[in-house]
């Protein structure tokens, strides 16, 4: 009844015809999902494994179960839904009304529209958001996603003053309501950025609207939220499950389901097993060792689809003796068959790579990479002799136990077979003290690290930011200023297609130098049961809960 | 006289069945118990007089144990080859049995009353409070001190010699009409050994109970009983009256055994010891078994059949070829 | 009374060097462990320097171990036990947790203690027979297999494909949702208890005492219980006392395998994350209850067995 009437909202900016395809956009832009409007019946249960998200309160939530959480029971500023090509954009919420610009990216204005409440009647206004951003960014609270504001992201005006652990200030003052208008953000940047990249930073993560009492007392809120979403927690949460029902007042599209049950679990093994015992609907992802026969114990409910934002990746350290010829970083790369480890291993929940963008992001999935990135080991054996061999005669690549230690093995088996080298792993036992060993700088010369990423909003910028200089993430410590003024250039470039541009163009550069290149992108891997239907994963790994309907109800 | 004995055992032998054959522990062992007589076996260790014993309370382990011959009488009743449950009607009733060790041959997580109670509640179904009553008065009858502070005392918070008492209390509250002490003293030293024996004779004089002693001590044999047998390597070698015997032994081992008790009045340089060992039962000897270790030993004595149980003189049997002749050439 | 009394104050006192003597021995390993656990935090992605900034703040991470050691002291005196990087309470912790792991725990121990003295007698009683030889190589099977095999094998033919019991999680309640996981935890000291209780039945049952028994005309049954079973199965209630306390210790493997939300499985993440005041204060936590309950098994071994009723 609602949903007729709020279609009719004006969009500024960005992702015009997208939007429009909001009602009956369904698709992940792959054929295997099994989400025709047919079986979308309303009313019924369904559960959800998780795994332990610690804290659900929106400000702090960075990690991929949590959000999963919090997209059920609020609604932000923006979601990302997939356009005509399949690549998935940024899109404004059916709480947003406009994102402008007066300015040409400094200067923001952010409408919403009026209707939305929290589940305690409090409204949501421009003064949600301002309260609960100046919240994030504070220091002294230690929320999680603070740096949304920070320098290396928003770069919002006034974030010094309250970032630091000491610092005294409460809010930025780059951050405000407009005067005479309660429903309009004001956001004012140190630097421009573009319409796109603005409302990526905002998307991915997002920082989720909280109601006054939530940020008084965020403990008391982590047991039970108060959201303004679809869904709303009738009861506080236990330790091993969020229970969440119909929002009766949403002001929004309604969700299916009559309500949700996120069950928390501690591996996916278990996980796994409870959903052959059919006491489970939904898990996100598989255990390694059900993924050789989830296609015929699940059939098609099972979603294994490339094009996930996050990739595996080769670094070389720029200072490195052994890696000074590009030839030799070269034959790496060309002397290891990731297709037969990725099917072999990961029966195919992993694909390989031709650049650090799939084609679920805008201007992703060109082959940048070309013949460096294809597995051919008689020329990888000449391209090694013809630069003179490898310095040393062995490598030593750093893999953290227990994520990929079988995929490291095969692939040092392979350069040991096709170049003639040795080649040994040296274990971390964590990210943790691989962070360690990576900032001691005892990394020996002839060391690869082997490291992942995943980005956080589906931009090209948002997959290869950790090759930029100043990102604290960058772990090899690569620097090229060409990269970074090419990425910057996109960040403000107001078209999307310049954007792309350039953004490819850094790209292009960084798999020029190839110190760096992406050896594996993930999949997006879910499997539920036969209860449920309408199961829609993006990239990002985050299931969309609203619209899964349950069809047996018992 | 033809009075019924109290307790007669004809031909007794048991086998024991163990891994490496099948030993023959008692072979071929008779003998009578009257109301009110003190009968004594005397052996050295392994010469089966245990397992006789044992044999006649019925409480041999049964595998490998195995009564392979004979009939045990008590008052006439044969006793071989009832049922288990009127046997245990018998023991701690008609026939009690006390051991040698009694801190071992109690059990130490029971209170000592509770533990002599139990003859009264089990048999006779006696009321607790009737029963502890009871239990007391016979504790006090075997001079126990203080038997009513300590009724709920447990095993290992009495002397040795209070203990066998408590073991005596416990076989006698139902005045069985036999009772078989296993080596009852042998654990006691020499003072408590003889209060021990006294209150054994005083309750035979106060009921007129048969006591079947089984003892490798000469000492105790000579003052408590009134007929005596030998046995050695199982079977029954020397056989009648207990002073006619210690006085004069028709068999060479029996001499042996005496010559080997130190004098009081005489000074020897060196005791006389039997040389050897007693014979190994998976290896029985051929011919006599005690012909290893003898002194009077000959030729014959090696073959076989060995020699039997015969009678050499009035009311004396004994098991060798030269019985007569250790008979008179005994010292008296 | 006031002798097991006195004892029972002993050992209570016993328990204050024990507390910080683990305290500390924890929070140095802890320490000791590679890896700086404000990195374990950013699985993939990396947690920004501000938030890392304050957490060092907030939890001390910066000063050199001693200052570390000496603050979370300080904390726990003032009834502060400590936080997990996200702010949950250790003591809400395990005001949550435990009682699972209790559940848990008790529930192991009924099936260890019902079977394993169970056919561990029957074994005894029928020794050379069927019997005795299917619960001495069962029991040998059970020790020989990895728990988590035995936890995965379980859950799989029984939860999965027969359906008798949840696959995992507590949300069907007690005692359907505790009994796989419980047998699973209690099968390897079930093995222990059987064969123990075997062994000492069958030793005791050759004790001069049982001759005694049966020389008094005693019924079998009165033997055996009284006899047999009182005595034989005093280093049994022992080790079931102690294996009880060692229970409560929360079996990581199980809870993992099974998702049962006890102490096992915090502990667990507490670890991976490098949170050295969760582990301290519930490893803690777990060694005092370790210490009660053999400080309670002590004396009720005193009242088992009268001999050492009066050291």
């Amino acid at each position: 009844m609602f949903t007729k009437a709020r279609k009719k909202f004006t969009i500024g900016g960005v992702a015009l015809a997208s939007a429009l395809l909001l009602g009956s956009c369904s698709s992940s832009g792959t054929d295997t999902d099994a989400s025709s409007s047919p079986s979308a019946v309303s009313g019924g249960t369904y559960s959800i494994a998780i795994e332990d998200p610690q804290t659900i309160v929106p400000t702090d939530c960075y990690e991929l179960y949590c959000q999963q959480v919090l997209s059920a029971t609020y609604t932000g500023l923006f979601t990302f839904e997939a356009g005509e090509s399949g690549a998935y954009e940024v899109t404004p919420s059916e709480l947003t009304n406009s994102v402008e610009t007066t300015d040409d990216g400094k200067n923001w204005e952010i409408t919403l529209n009026p209707g939305f409440t929290f589940t305690n009647d409090e409204k949501v206004t421009a003064s949600t958001f301002v309260d609960t951003w100046n919240y994030t960014a504070n220091g002294g609270n230690g929320q999680q996603l603070g740096f949304v504001f920070s320098p290396s992201y928003l770069n919002v005006v006034g974030y010094e003053d309250v970032s630091g652990p000491k610092t005294t200030g409460e809010t930025m003052s780059g951050l405000a309501v407009a005067k005479d208008d309660d429903l309009t953000i004001e956001v004012t940047l140190e630097k421009a950025l573009s319409p796109e990249i603005f409302q990526n930073f905002l998307a991915g993560p997002q920082i989720m609207p909280m109601p006054t009492v939530g940020l008084k007392d965020p403990k008391a809120f982590d047991k039970q939220l108060i959201g303004n979403g679809p869904y709303m927690m009738a009861e506080p949460r236990t330790g091993q499950e969020i229970k969440v029902v119909k929002n009766p007042d949403y002001a929004g599209t309604a969700g299916l389901a009559d309500g949700v049950d996120f069950r928390v679990y501690e591996n996916k093994q278990t996980m796994w097993a409870d959903l052959q015992g059919d006491n489970l609907d939904l898990i996100p992802d598989l255990p390694n060792n059900a993924l050789s026969s989830a296609s015929s114990v699940l059939g098609d409910r099972y979603v294994n689809d490339p094009g996930a934002l996050s990739y595996s990746f080769y670094g070389f350290a720029s200072d490195s003796k052994t890696f000074k010829e590009k030839d030799v970083r070269i034959a790496i790369s060309k002397a290891i068959n990731w297709s037969e480890i990725n099917e072999k291993i990961w029966f195919d929940t992993r694909s390989t790579a031709t650049s650090f963008a799939p084609d679920t992001i805008p201007g992703g999935g060109t082959d940048l990479c070309g013949d460096k990135c294809v597995f051919d080991a008689t020329a990888a054996k000449s391209l090694l002799d013809g630069a003179g061999g490898l310095p040393g005669g062995s490598v030593e690549i750093g893999v953290i136990a227990s994520d990929s230690k079988d995929t490291q093995t095969a692939a040092c088996n392979q350069l040991q077979t096709n170049l003639g080298i040795k080649c040994s792993l040296k274990t971390f036992s964590g990210f943790g003290e691989y962070l360690d060993f990576l900032s001691s700088g005892d990394a020996p010369d002839n060391f690869i690290y082997a490291l992942g990423w995943v980005a956080d909003h589906p931009t090209i910028q948002a997959m290869i930011t950790i090759f930029e200089s100043s990102n604290f993430a960058n772990d090899i410590q690569y620097s090229n200023a060409e990269v970074d003024r090419l990425i910057a250039e996109g960040n403000v470039a107001s078209d999307p297609t310049t954007q792309q541009q350039k953004w490819v163009e850094a790209e292009q550069l960084i798999l020029e130098d190839f110190y760096a290149y992406p050896y594996q992108m993930r999949n997006t891997v879910a499997g539920w049961s036969n209860r449920i239907d309408n199961v829609v994963v993006n990239p990002l790994g985050m299931i969309n809960i609203p619209k899964i309907s349950v069809t047996e109800q018992s | 006289m033809t009075a019924t004995p109290l307790l007669a055992v004809h031909d007794l032998a048991v086998d024991f069945h163990t891994r490496d054959g099948v030993v023959r522990a008692v072979d071929g062992v008779s003998f009578q118990v009257n109301p009110g007589e003190t009968v004594a076996i005397l052996g050295e260790s392994g010469s089966g007089k245990s397992v006789t014993a044992q044999a006649v309370m019925g409480i041999l382990d049964s595998p490998p144990a195995r009564i392979s011959r004979g009939q045990i009488f008590l008052e006439g009743r044969a006793l071989s080859g009832l049922p288990e449950k009127q046997l245990r009607a018998v023991r701690g009733v008609e026939i009690g049995m006390i051991f040698q060790d009694a801190l071992s041959a109690l059990n130490p997580v029971l209170s000592v009353g509770e533990q002599i109670a139990e003859m009264y509640r089990g048999h006779l179904n006696m009321g607790r409070e009737q029963a502890r009553n009871a239990a007391i008065e016979v504790m006090q009858r075997v001079q126990i001190p203080g038997a009513r502070q300590r009724y709920s005392d447990y095993p290992h918070q009495f002397s040795g010699g209070m203990r066998q008492r408590i073991m005596i209390a416990m076989m006698i509250a139902l005045q069985p009409k036999l009772l078989i002490a296993d080596e009852p003293t042998t654990a006691l030293d020499v003072t408590v050994q003889a209060q021990i024996l006294a209150l054994l004779a005083q309750i035979q004089t106060e009921t007129n109970m048969g006591l079947l002693l089984i003892t490798h001590d000469l000492g105790v044999v000579a003052e408590m009983a009134q007929r005596m047998l030998v046995m050695y390597a199982g079977e029954v070698v020397e056989q009648g009256s207990a002073r006619a015997v210690l006085d004069q032994p028709a068999h060479p081992y029996t001499a042996a055994l005496l010559r080997a008790v130190p004098s009081m009045t005489e000074r020897v340089d060196r005791l006389p010891s039997i040389p050897g060992r007693p014979p190994n039962p998976l290896e029985p000897i051929p011919g006599c078994s005690f012909h290893p270790r003898c002194e009077v030993a000959q030729r014959c004595c090696s073959q076989h059949p060995g020699p039997d149980l015969d009678l050499v003189k009035s009311d004396r049997q004994a098991r060798c070829w030269f019985a007569q002749e250790v008979l008179s050439g005994g010292e008296s | 009374m006031a002798i097991v009394g006195r004892y029972a104050a002993r050992r209570g006192l016993q328990f204050v060097p024990v507390f910080f003597g683990t305290t500390f021995l924890v929070y140095f390993l802890m320490f000791a462990l590679p890896g700086d656990p404000l990195a374990n935090l950013s699985v993939g992605k990396q947690a920004n320097p501000a938030y890392l900034a304050y957490l060092q703040e907030q939890f001390n991470l910066d000063d050199p171990f001693f200052v570390q050691y000496l603050k979370y002291l300080g904390g726990i005196f003032t009834g502060d036990l400590g936080q997990t990087f996200r702010g949950q309470s250790v003591a809400e912790i395990f005001v949550e947790r435990f009682p699972v792991t209790l559940k848990l725990a008790l529930t192991a121990f009924v099936f260890e203690a019902l079977l394993g003295v169970g056919i561990g007698v029957w074994a005894a009683l029928r020794k050379g027979r069927f019997i005795d030889n299917l619960s001495l190589a069962g029991s040998l099977i059970l020790i020989s297999i990895p728990v988590f095999v035995l936890g995965y094998v379980a859950q799989w033919l029984f939860g999965v494909k027969l359906g008798w019991f949840p696959v995992a999680g507590i949300s069907a309640g007690w005692p359907m949702a505790y009994i796989l996981p419980a047998i699973v935890l209690a099968a390897l000291s079930l093995a222990y208890v059987l064969r123990l209780t075997r062994q000492s039945l069958l030793e005791t049952l050759n004790s001069d005492f049982i001759r005694t028994a049966r020389a008094k005309g005693l019924p079998p049954w009165t033997i055996l219980r009284k006899y047999g079973l009182r005595n034989s199965l005093i280093p049994v209630v022992t080790f079931l006392g102690a294996d009880l306390a060692a229970l409560m210790g929360g079996a990581v493997v199980i809870e993992g395998i099974f998702n049962v939300p006890g102490i096992g499985q915090q502990l667990y993440s507490s670890i991976r994350l490098g949170e050295a005041v969760v582990v301290v204060g519930l490893v803690t936590a777990l060694v005092i209850i370790y210490l009660l309950v053999n400080l309670l098994v002590d004396l009720l071994y005193g009242v088992l067995d009268p001999r050492i009723r009066y050291e």
